[in-house]
C-alpha cells in the first residue's frame, strides 16, 4: 500500500516534469507540471532505497542459534562428515559465528585398498572442530519461492571467513599440562600428539599434521519470517597457514548446511 | 592489490593437486632365529620400524624348510608356541616380538617378512639370521642357564635364568617377550664351587654328595627370578654354596640339571674408626720487644690484641746481637716449658716479635729451633709447637723449625709449595683501596705486617683493624706408647696407641679413594724387618718400584692404599695403622674482620666500616676432629673373597670376585631383597 502511494507520487512528479516541453498549454493548465517526472527515471531512483528487509529484520536480532553438518571434500582417499552446533552474533551489519563440531571420518573403497600397500595418506581421524566466523552481507533482499504457497522470505547473500581450529582430546593423553598449553598453541601436532592418535587413524591414514587454517566462501541465509533460517554456503580451505602447520592438506572445500532460529 | 592477487594466484597454482601419499619406509632392526639342537626348538626374534603407518593389520610372516617339511609364509600367531611369549609394545611405529617352534630337525632356508596388511599380498622381507646351536653342554648348548644369587645376610636364596642366546641379550629377550618356566627343587648346601671359567654360573655340574639338604620348598617361575620362601637352616652358615636341581621345559618336554648358589663375599669396615683424643693445648706467651725505644705503639697494641697477650711483660731484645742472647733465651724458654709442664696438658709456644730489625727475629728463631723440634715426638704432656707473628714478613731461616712453627706473616714464594708453617698466613699482594668519589674502602688481614697496618689505620681507623676474639689449639693427645716415624718434609706418621688390622692370610682387602686423600699408613712386621728394607731400598734404585713409594722404603711403612696389594702378595697376620700429620696443631682463631670505608669532603675524612665474624684454621686441619673414619675407605673380606659379587646397579658380576676386582676400587654392592621385581638387572 505504502509502496503503491509512493509510486504514484513519483509518477506524478514525472510527469509534472515532462509536460512543460510537450506542450506549453498544457503547462499553463497543469500547475504540477513543472514536478512531474517519467516513470522509467523515477523507477531508477527507487533501486537502492528499497534495500532493507521487510520481510524479517536479522540486523535487529540478539542471537542465532543453529545445528550444522556440513561434508568435507579434502581431496584425500577419506570420507568426512561433521555435524555441530552453532551461535551467530548479528554486529555492525554483520554476523560473528561460533561453531564447534564433531567431524568423523572413515574409509572408501579406495583407502582400504591403500591399506594394503607400503603408502599412507595424509589424512584427519575422527575429532572436534572450533570455527570462528565472520560473515559479511554482499546482497540482500525479499524474494519470493516456489511452489507459491511457501510465503515470501528475506535472503542474505554472504562472504565467510572462517579460523578452523582442530582438537584432538586423545592426543593429549598422557602430556604434562605445560605440555597441553604448549601443544595448544603450536600450529601443528607434537611427535607425542601424533603417537597417542596412531590407534585413532584409519589404516591408510598418516596424520596430519595441521591444528588450524583459514577458509573463505560463499553462501545464503534465508530467513522466514517467523525466524527460521537456513544457512548453505561453500568454504574453501586458504593454505596461507600451511607453511606454519605443515598440512598436506591445502586446498579442500567444506559443503554446509545451518538450521536454526534467530531470536 | 595487483601484488597480493599474484600471490594468490601462485600459491593456488601450487596448491591445487590432490593429497600425496607416503611410503611407510618399514625396515626390519632384527630378525633373528635360533635353533637349539637340544631343546629341538627354534626361537624367533623380530623388531622393525617403519615412519608411519605399522599397526593391527600388519603381521609378521615366517618361513623355514626342514629335511622332513616345508613350512611357507605364516603368520608368527599361527604356531603353537614352545614356550609364554607375551604381546610386546615397542612403541608407535614399531612392531617387535618373538615366537618359539618345535622343530625337531636342523631348520633351512629361514626367512620373515612383513605383511603389510593380513588382507594385502605387499611384504617387506627381511635379511634374516639364522643361528644353530648343536647339542653340548647345557652351559653353552642350552637357552636358558639356571643360577641363584643371595641377598645380602647371605641367608636366603634368588634363582634366577638368564636367556643365553647367540645374538640376542638376556634382557633384549625380555623386552620381546619371551618367558621362560623354570622350577627349583632338591637344594642342598655344602662347601665347594663348581664353577669354571668356562661355565662361571656353574649350570649343570653335579654337586659333591656331601652337601647337606636344606629342607626347602619347591619355587618355579615364569619371570626371570624367585626368591626361596625360607631361608636357609642356620646350619649353613658355614657352607659356601647351595646347589639344586632346576627344571626347564622346551619342545622335548623337560630338562633338568643342577644350579649353583655362591655366597657374596662376607665384607666389613677393616677398622672402621680410628679414634684420638684432641684437646686444646696450654699457650706460652711471650711478647718480643725493645725496651729503651718505642717502634710504634699503635702497632705492638695491634700485635698484643692479636695474640691475646695484652698483659705479657715485653721479653727485652734490644741486646739481640749480643753472643749469649740465644742462650739466654733458649734457657728461658725452656724453663718455661718445664714449669707448665706439670700441668700434664700439651703447649704452644705463643710469640710476638716486635722489632725493626731483622737480624733479632733471626736470634730468636735459632732460640726457638732449640727448643720446639725436640718435644714434637713426646708423649703428652709435650711442647706441640710455636706459633709466631712477627712485624715484618719473612719466611723460615732454619728448616728445622718448618714443621713445628706458624710464622706470621710470611712471604710465600710461588716456586716451590710452601710448607705449613708459612701457607697459613702468607703476605697477600697490595689490594689498592676502592675509590667511589669521596669514598674509599680498604680491608686488613687480620695478622698484618707493620706496613700493612700503619698504612691502613693511616686511612682508616685502628677501630676497623679488626680484632681477634678467641684463640684455640688443638693438638692430639700422644700416649706413652705412641710410636712416630718421622717422614721429613711431608710430615710424621705416629702410631697412636697400638691401633692394628687383624687379617686371615685368605682375607682380602679394597680400597676405595675418596674425595680427601686417606692419612692413614701402615707397617707390618715384614716390613719393620731391616733385610727387607734394604732389598725394597735396592728395588727402588733398580726403579723396580714406581717412585712414589720410594719416598717411604728407608721408613718401614707404607700408605694405606697399598694394603690391598701387600696383603695378597705377602698375607700377613696384623697390620698396624698409623696416622699421617703434617703439622702438630691447630690454631683456630675467631676474630671480626671489617670492611673499612671512608668518606673525605673539606679535609675532613669520617671512617666507617661493617664488622664480619669470621673463624681461621691455621696449622694441621687434620686436628679438628679426634675421629678418623676407615669404613668407606678400606674393607675385608673375611669369607668367600673369590665369588662373584654385585655392584652398585645391582648387577651380579659373575666373573668379578672380590679379591681381584676390588683391590683398588670401592665395593659397594647392592644386593637382592625379597620382594624385588622378578626381572633383576642383568645384562
Amino acid at each position: 500500500m505504502i509502496l503503491s502511494a509512493a509510486i504514484a507520487l513519483f509518477v506524478g512528479q514525472a510527469q509534472a516534469q515532462e509536460q512543460p516541453e510537450e506542450s506549453d498549454s498544457t503547462e499553463a493548465t497543469d500547475p504540477l507540471a513543472p514536478h512531474r517526472v517519467k516513470f522509467d527515471v523515477l523507477a531508477e531512483r527507487a533501486i537502492g532505497t528499497a534495500s532493507k528487509p521487510v520481510e524479517f529484520n536479522w540486523r535487529r536480532t540478539t542471537v542465532q542459534l543453529a545445528a550444522t553438518g556440513s561434508f568435507l571434500s579434502e581431496l584425500n582417499n577419506f570420507n568426512s562428515l561433521r555435524g555441530g552446533g552453532m551461535v551467530r552474533f548479528p554486529t555492525g551489519g554483520m554476523l560473528i559465528e561460533v561453531e564447534g563440531s564433531y567431524a568423523a571420518a572413515w574409509d572408501t573403497p579406495a583407502s582400504n585398498l591403500l591399506a594394503l600397500t607400503p603408502y599412507r595418506q595424509p589424512g584427519r581421524p575422527n575429532r572436534m572442530e572450533l570455527d570462528f566466523t565472520v560473515a559479511y552481507p554482499l546482497a540482500e533482499g525479499v524474494v519470493t519461492t516456489a511452489p507459491r504457497f511457501f510465503p515470501a522470505v528475506q535472503m542474505v547473500f554472504n562472504a565467510y571467513a572462517s579460523f578452523r581450529y582442530i582438537l584432538y582430546p586423545t592426543g593429549f593423553r598422557g602430556l604434562r599440562p605445560g605440555e597441553v598449553a604448549r601443544a595448544i598453541l603450536s600450529p601443528n601436532l607434537s611427535q607425542d600428539e601424533i603417537d597417542n592418535l596412531d590407534g585413532n587413524r584409519l589404516n591408510s591414514m598418516q596424520v596430519d599434521l595441521g591444528r588450524y587454517g583459514l577458509m573463505l566462501g560463499l553462501g545464503n541465509d534465508v530467513y522466514f519470517k517467523q525466524g527460521l533460517f537456513l544457512s548453505p554456503r561453500i568454504l574453501v580451505a586458504v593454505p596461507v597457514l600451511a607453511p606454519a602447520t605443515q598440512t598436506d592438506l591445502l586446498i579442500w572445500t567444506d559443503l554446509s548446511l545451518a538450521i536454526g532460529v534467530a531470536l | 592489490m595487483r601484488n597480493a592477487l599474484a600471490i594468490l594466484g601462485c600459491l593456488f597454482a601450487v596448491s591445487c593437486g590432490k593429497v600425496p601419499i607416503y611410503g611407510v619406509n618399514a625396515f626390519f632392526t632384527l630378525a633373528d632365529g635360533s635353533w637349539f639342537a637340544e631343546e629341538q626348538t627354534l626361537f624367533v626374534f623380530y623388531e622393525l620400524s617403519a615412519e608411519q603407518g605399522l599397526g593391527d593389520p600388519s603381521v609378521i610372516e615366517i618361513t623355514y624348510a626342514t629335511d622332513e617339511e616345508r613350512v611357507p609364509w605364516t603368520p608368527v600367531s599361527d604356531f603353537d608356541p614352545v614356550h609364554t611369549h607375551i604381546p610386546v609394545d615397542c612403541g608407535v611405529n614399531r612392531l617387535c616380538g618373538s615366537v618359539s617352534i618345535s622343530v625337531p630337525l636342523e631348520p633351512r632356508d629361514f626367512d620373515i617378512r612383513l605383511r603389510y596388511h593380513r588382507d594385502g599380498e605387499l611384504a617387506l622381507e627381511a635379511e634374516a639370521v639364522l643361528n644353530i646351536v648343536g647339542p653340548g653342554a647345557p652351559h653353552t648348548n642350552r637357552s636358558l642357564v639356571v643360577y641363584g644369587v643371595f641377598e645380602g645376610s647371605n641367608q636366603q636364596v634368588q634363582w634366577r635364568g638368564r636367556h643365553q642366546f647367540p645374538t640376542l641379550r638376556n634382557q633384549q629377550v625380555d623386552r620381546l617377550g619371551l618367558r621362560r618356566d623354570f622350577l627349583i627343587r632338591g637344594q642342598r648346601f655344602g662347601t665347594a664351587d663348581t664353577s669354571s671359567p668356562t661355565n662361571p654360573y656353574g649350570y649343570g655340574v653335579d654337586c659333591p654328595d656331601f652337601f647337606v639338604d636344606a629342607g626347602l620348598p619347591e619355587v618355579g617361575t615364569d619371570e626371570r627370578a624367585v626368591f626361596d620362601a625360607d631361608p636357609l637352616p642356620l646350619g649353613a652358615s658355614e657352607a659356601s654354596a647351595v646347589c639344586a636341581d632346576a627344571t626347564v621345559f622346551d619342545a622335548t618336554g623337560s630338562f633338568s640339571a643342577v644350579a649353583l648358589a655362591r655366597k657374596n663375599p662376607e665384607v666389613r669396615g677393616a677398622f672402621p674408626v680410628l679414634r684420638s683424643p684432641v684437646h686444646e693445648a696450654s699457650p706460652i706467651q711471650f711478647f718480643f720487644g725493645p725496651c729503651d725505644r718505642v717502634i710504634s705503639a699503635e702497632h705492638e697494641a695491634m700485635q698484643r690484641q692479636r695474640l691475646l697477650a695484652e698483659g705479657v711483660p715485653t721479653y727485652c731484645i734490644d741486646d739481640w746481637a749480643s753472643p749469649d742472647f740465644v742462650d739466654t733465651l733458649v734457657v728461658d724458654l725452656r724453663d718455661a716449658v718445664e714449669a707448665r709442664r706439670p700441668l700434664g696438658e700439651d703447649m704452644v709456644l705463643v710469640v710476638g716479635i716486635n722489632q725493626d730489625e731483622p737480624g733479632a727475629a733471626v736470634a730468636i728463631e735459632r732460640a726457638l729451633a732449640q727448643v720446639v723440634p725436640g718435644e714434637r715426638e713426646r708423649s703428652t704432656p709435650r711442647l706441640a709447637g710455636a706459633f709466631v707473628f712477627d712485624s715484618t714478613p719473612r719466611g723460615l731461616s732454619l728448616p728445622e723449625l718448618a714443621p713445628v712453627t706458624l710464622w706470621c706473616p710470611a712471604t710465600l714464594d710461588l716456586s716451590e709449595i710452601p710448607d705449613a708453617s708459612v701457607r697459613s698466613c702468607p703476605t697477600l699482594p697490595d689490594i689498592p683501596d676502592l675509590e667511589l668519589g669521596p669514598f674509599s674502602f680498604g680491608f686488613l688481614p687480620i695478622l698484618p705486617s707493620r706496613e700493612q697496618y700503619l698504612d691502613f689505620i693511616d686511612t682508616y681507623s685502628t677501630a676497623q683493624a679488626g680484632r681477634v676474639d678467641t684463640a684455640r689449639f688443638l693438638t692430639p693427645e700422644f700416649a706413652a706408647t705412641s710410636d712416630h716415624v718421622d717422614l721429613g718434609e711431608f710430615g710424621v706418621v705416629t702410631f697412636l696407641n697400638g691401633e692394628s688390622i687383624s687379617a686371615g692370610s685368605d682375607d682380602a682387602f679394597s680400597y676405595c679413594v675418596q674425595d680427601q686423600p686417606a692419612p692413614f699408613f701402615f707397617r707390618s712386621e715384614l716390613l719393620r724387618n731391616d733385610g727387607f728394607g734394604i732389598v725394597f731400598q735396592e728395588a727402588c734404585q733398580a726403579g723396580v718400584v714406581p717412585p712414589q713409594l720410594c719416598a717411604f722404603a728407608g721408613a718401614g711403612l707404607l700408605p694405606i692404599e697399598l694394603l690391598p696389594m701387600w696383603h695378597e702378595q705377602f698375607g700377613e697376620r696384623n697390620y698396624e695403622l698409623g696416622l699421617f700429620w703434617e703439622f702438630p696443631f691447630l690454631l683456630q682463631a675467631e676474630y671480626e674482620a671489617v670492611v673499612a670505608g671512608a668518606a673525605t669532603a673539606f679535609g675532613v675524612t669520617v671512617p666507617f666500616g661493617v664488622a664480619d665474624p669470621q673463624e681461621a684454621f691455621l696449622g694441621s686441619e687434620i686436628w679438628e676432629n679426634d675421629s678418623f673414619a676407615l669404613d668407606p675407605t678400606l674393607t675385608q673380606c673375611t669369607r668367600f673373597c673369590d665369588h662373584p659379587t654385585f655392584d652398585s646397579a645391582g648387577v651380579y658380576n659373575v666373573t668379578d670376585p672380590f679379591r681381584s676386582t676390588y683391590a683398588q676400587g670401592c665395593y659397594l654392592p647392592r644386593f637382592p631383597v625379597p620382594g624385588d621385581p622378578g626381572f633383576p638387572i642383568d645384562p
